[in-house]
């Protein structure tokens, strides 16, 4: 059966029109009544000085297991006197590998070397006549992620080259720290989650309010015919606007905050040690990549969810 | 085929009461609506029961440009009716068609192009308090985004079709009952709507300004609007001489097209002068 076409009286330029006086109405309703705005605002900052604390935290753990989970290399050790072709074997084998990050080759006579810089002077001495051509090859590979079944992968594979004596890994160290990796994720992510929750909670209560407190309003532009959307624009923006504004001070304060503290954490520590901590440059972005969104997204759904029961034509 | 009609409408208590109370035609409401009637020993909520009806086969046609009183004591189903003509309510079953469209089963989306066509004039006024006479006024036009200039145009003619043009910068607290039940008047037509609502237009006034309010309507209608007068008040009626549709619990009890309604002839309580 052919449907009939209800005639639309409205046209583009009047729904534009009327798009513009929601706007208007956004900023009206924010001049309206500044102290639940301003709740709502501190609110918002609150939760997302939280949420960004704990994931500058979670960022910097990460990162510092990452790095300390590359930090114990795997030693591969070849036999005492191999040539430096078959030698060059090996390396082409680890070098195809795509989990190889870094690779560190030492010929017999470097190894001796360092060998005799690690037993010092005395040590050095009476290792000066010793001939090298009875140390082997080593290869100090680094993977890119600390994945204890990598790990062992590559041991299999290599231990299967000829020439190769033997493969060192401490793997109990980079299962745990792996698993520290995964814990630290998932813990990261649910407290996200709660945090983002209740913050959206919150922001939907106060939203709450400020709808309610124009609930009759809301009845009347039903009665003369406004559209859902109509109705919800001014409160969907406020909430963002609110959420965005609340997003820009916590992401302000954050940084300030990190600048002190990683001043203070790292005036001992060298910018280039496994405990360093990562630098205002890098966390300030990434810092506003989660909070800025976040709060416009916290600030606009809160306010749907708030109004939804008044809004329903 | 009349301009509006009703056609064998049904609604019970219980449905009106919830959506009353806020829950609307959702698929969720109406299993609701359908587990407190299985509660109650009725299988379908499209049955109310026996008692259970605040209108009960109501089926009456009215013309365009026609001007009808829809009469009878509170709680009769006056305001039940003007809801269904708005979607503000629903029917239990029947069919409420305007302009040969059944407003009932179209979707969603249009309702707010039918509360356009159709202006509701409460007896609660319900003016925006911090808006101005003009501002209440102009926001049926605002929010459907109409020209500025338009605005101010079509606002001005309301108001001096209501008899408010010194004022229109007042506030809805510094006017007296009659005048906002005007400005009221005006804002639901500004908007040049084909069917005009009126729920108890002159409950909270006096003689006098009902009357104003009256004759107000009245030119309205001349102007090629249908207005649908719900009241109790049976003077204004008698005065108007126009269509009367009379409901009594439910049921649509009377309807005469004569000039005049005799209250006597089938109201026991007619003496005091309006139902109650």
């Amino acid at each position: 059966m052919r449907r009939k076409r209800v005639r639309k009286s409205i046209t583009f330029a009047m729904r534009w029109r009327a798009f513009l006086r929601s706007l208007r109405e956004t900023f009206i309703n924010i001049l309206r009544h500044p102290f639940m705005v301003i709740t709502s605002i501190v609110t918002v900052t609150f939760m997302l000085v939280l949420l960004g604390a704990f994931a500058v935290f979670s960022i910097n753990a990460d990162l510092i297991v990452r790095r300390a989970a590359q930090q114990p290399p795997i030693e591969i050790f070849s036999e005492p006197g191999l040539e430096k072709s078959r030698a060059e074997k090996i390396r082409l084998a680890l070098e195809e590998r795509d989990d190889v990050i870094d690779l560190r080759v030492l010929s017999p006579e470097e190894n001796l070397e360092e060998f005799r810089r690690g037993l010092g002077e005395d040590g050095a001495k009476t290792l000066q006549y010793y001939n090298a051509r009875y140390l082997p090859w080593s290869f100090i590979v680094r993977l890119s992620d600390p994945d204890p079944e990598q790990a062992a992968a590559l041991a299999a594979q290599i231990r299967g080259v000829p020439g190769v004596a033997e493969v060192v890994y401490n793997s109990d160290l980079i299962a745990g720290l792996s698993n520290l990796s995964k814990t630290l994720l998932v813990v990261s992510a649910v407290i996200f989650v709660i945090l983002s929750g209740v913050a959206l909670f919150i922001i939907s209560g106060t939203v709450r309010a400020s709808v309610a407190a124009r609930g009759e309003e809301i009845e009347i532009m039903k009665y003369l015919g406004a559209t859902n959307s109509y109705i919800r624009i001014p409160y969907m923006l406020e909430g963002a606007l609110i959420g965005f504004t609340g997003a820009v001070l916590g992401c302000t304060i954050l940084i300030l905050l990190w600048q002190r503290i990683y001043m203070h954490l790292m005036s001992g520590t060298a910018v280039t040690s496994f405990l360093a901590l990562m630098p205002v440059k890098q966390m300030a972005p990434l810092l506003a990549l989660i909070t800025l969104p976040l709060g416009v997204l916290i600030g606009s759904i809160g306010s749907v969810v708030s109004m939804r029961r008044f809004v329903k034509v | 085929m009349a301009f509006i009609e009703f056609r064998n409408v049904y609604m019970s208590y219980r449905q009106d009461l919830m959506q009353r109370a806020g829950y609307g035609r959702s698929a969720a409401n109406r299993r609701r609506l359908s587990q407190r009637n299985a509660v109650a020993g009725r299988h379908r909520f499209r049955s109310g029961g026996d008692d259970g009806y605040a209108l009960r086969d109501v089926s009456f046609g009215i013309d365009r440009n026609e001007f009808v009183f829809i009469i009878g004591p509170s709680g009769s189903g006056k305001t039940t009716l003007a809801k269904l003509l708005i979607r503000e309510a629903y029917p239990c079953s029947g069919e409420v068609i305007i302009g040969r469209r059944n407003i009932h089963s179209m979707p969603r989306r249009y309702i707010p192009e039918l509360r356009r066509k159709v202006g509701t004039v409460f007896q609660d006024f319900r003016l925006i308090p911090r808006r101005t006479v003009a501002e209440n006024i102009a926001f049926a036009l605002e929010i459907i985004g109409t020209r500025r200039s338009e605005i101010d145009l079509q606002v001005q003619n309301m108001l001096a079709m209501v008899g408010l043009r010194d004022r229109s910068d007042a506030m809805p607290d510094e006017l007296s009952g009659g005048e906002q039940q005007r400005v009221v008047i005006a804002r639901a037509m500004v908007g040049s709507p084909g069917i005009l609502v009126a729920d108890e237009p002159t409950g909270n006034l006096d003689p006098e300004n009902a009357l104003r309010v009256l004759q107000i309507l009245s030119r309205i209608n001349e102007q090629k609007t249908t207005v649908i007068v719900c009241t109790h008040d049976d003077t204004i009626v008698n005065l108007m001489q126009k269509r009367v549709i009379v409901i009594r619990d439910g049921v649509l009890t009377s309807d005469q097209r004569v000039a005049g309604y005799d209250m006597g002839a089938d109201e026991p309580y007619s003496e005091r002068g309006i139902f109650y």
